[in-house]
């Protein structure tokens, strides 16, 4: 299998800090990825980096082959971790909105997901609630066809319902093809979701292995993993 | 390293008072998968991962249990395995992963273009139950002496809890 994702010795520096120190890492094509770490690792930044909203310092990044840049984002479904719809938009116009802008968005699937995720398309993007807001950029994110898929914090400050349904989407969305990067810190509910997980501390990553080698081998749950692995960062 | 988790209690013997403390080692060995039935009685599978077990273990495992007591009859055809994953609720890796361990094993057997079906072979079943009983004999008797008790006590635990 081909590598979607490869990163090499990635820096980047923002406003004199230095938040990616040397990323490394590999993501398979396929495969449902968790980016675990604590607040101000570095997550967000990776994500930008791989997105082309950051340019890198130093390093390499290749996205399905290419280098990264402004034609390799056409692979990628992005979610942000900031709702990045305009305010005055209806969830409609969000849908026409990606519609015109991504030539890979399903309108049917969209329409599919609107109905799972009890979505009603004449609400006003202003008057979501946050669970309703990150259930519809989930939809939009999951209504294109995509080889890569980034889902910066999908499920944070989402009571268990909502997450409950992205989640499930998230699933019905790994189709064996494409590869899906979650981040996130809230380890125990993408559990069951994973594949593989990647650590990352203070701009590394400290540890990556496949999900069914930490249970099998460490006989560890991705949590117990997680906590034993930051204690001793 | 086995040791009872909350959920556990949930399964089987916990309404029958007598039998909370074996009931409590016996339930170990299930793994966490509830039966309840719906107003059509249809079957509705929820299955609960002990998140410490490779979860493509858990499912070969409930596939194995459904094969044994004859849910999945020999000879059926299997889901496909998208639509396996959407009932486990896990990704489609992980079910493939199940499904390839699972032919490898010769329990299920895949011909291209048609589908997965299970085994036939009812040698195959019988070494399955047999192979299940052994696992679920040797850990019971493992935690067992672990809590101290001599075979002979074993034994006559069993039997009075298999007479009541």
């Amino acid at each position: 299998m081909s590598a979607t994702v490869s990163v090499r010795n990635l820096t980047k520096c923002i406003g004199g800090k230095q938040v990616l120190k040397g990323v490394d890492f590999q993501l398979q094509a396929g495969r449902v990825v968790g980016l675990l770490g604590p607040n101000g690792s570095g997550k967000t930044t990776l994500i930008k980096t791989l997105m082309s909203i950051y340019h890198p310092d130093n390093g390499e990044i290749q996205i399905c082959g290419e280098p990264a840049g402004f034609g390799t984002r056409r692979h990628i479904s992005y979610m942000p971790d900031v709702n990045h719809l305009f305010q005055w938009m209806r969830v409609h116009d969000g849908i026409n909105y990606y519609r015109e802008m991504f030539g890979d968005f399903n309108i049917h699937r969209c329409r599919e997901l609107c109905t799972s995720l009890g979505i009603n398309e004449n609400e006003k993007i202003k008057g979501l609630s946050k669970g309703m807001k990150e259930r519809v950029l989930i939809m939009l994110t999951f209504s294109r066809n995509s080889r890569l898929y980034l889902l910066d914090e999908p499920i944070s400050g989402i009571d268990p319902v909502a997450k409950n349904r992205i989640i499930k989407t998230i699933f019905a969305g790994s189709n064996g093809e494409c590869t899906i990067l979650i981040s996130t810190h809230q380890v125990k509910d993408v559990e069951t979701l994973l594949d593989e997980v990647l650590f990352i501390n203070d701009g590394r990553i400290i540890f990556s292995e496949s999900a069914d080698t930490i249970r099998g081998v460490r006989g560890e749950s991705i949590e117990e993993c997680y906590l034993e692995v930051f204690k001793n960062a | 390293m086995n040791y009872l988790r909350p959920n556990e209690n949930q399964l089987g013997f916990s309404d029958d008072k007598k039998m909370i403390v074996h009931g409590k080692l016996l339930t170990i060995f299930c793994i966490s998968v509830l039966y309840t039935y719906n107003t059509n009685t249809e079957v509705i599978k929820l299955m609960k991962f002990d998140t410490t077990i490779p979860i493509y273990l858990q499912i070969m495992n409930c596939i194995k249990k459904d094969i044994v007591t004859g849910t999945l009859p020999p000879g059926e055809r299997m889901d496909s395995v998208r639509t396996l994953a959407e009932k486990f609720e896990v990704n489609l890796n992980t079910m493939q992963r199940a499904a390839s361990e699972l032919e490898r094993e010769e329990v299920i057997t895949t011909q291209r273009g048609i589908g997965s079906f299970i085994t036939g072979d009812e040698k195959t079943i019988a070494a399955l139950k047999e192979e299940m009983s052994t696992k679920l004999v040797e850990r019971f008797i493992g935690e067992m002496k672990g809590i101290g008790y001599r075979k002979d006590e074993i034994l006559e635990i069993i039997r009075k809890a298999l007479e009541k």
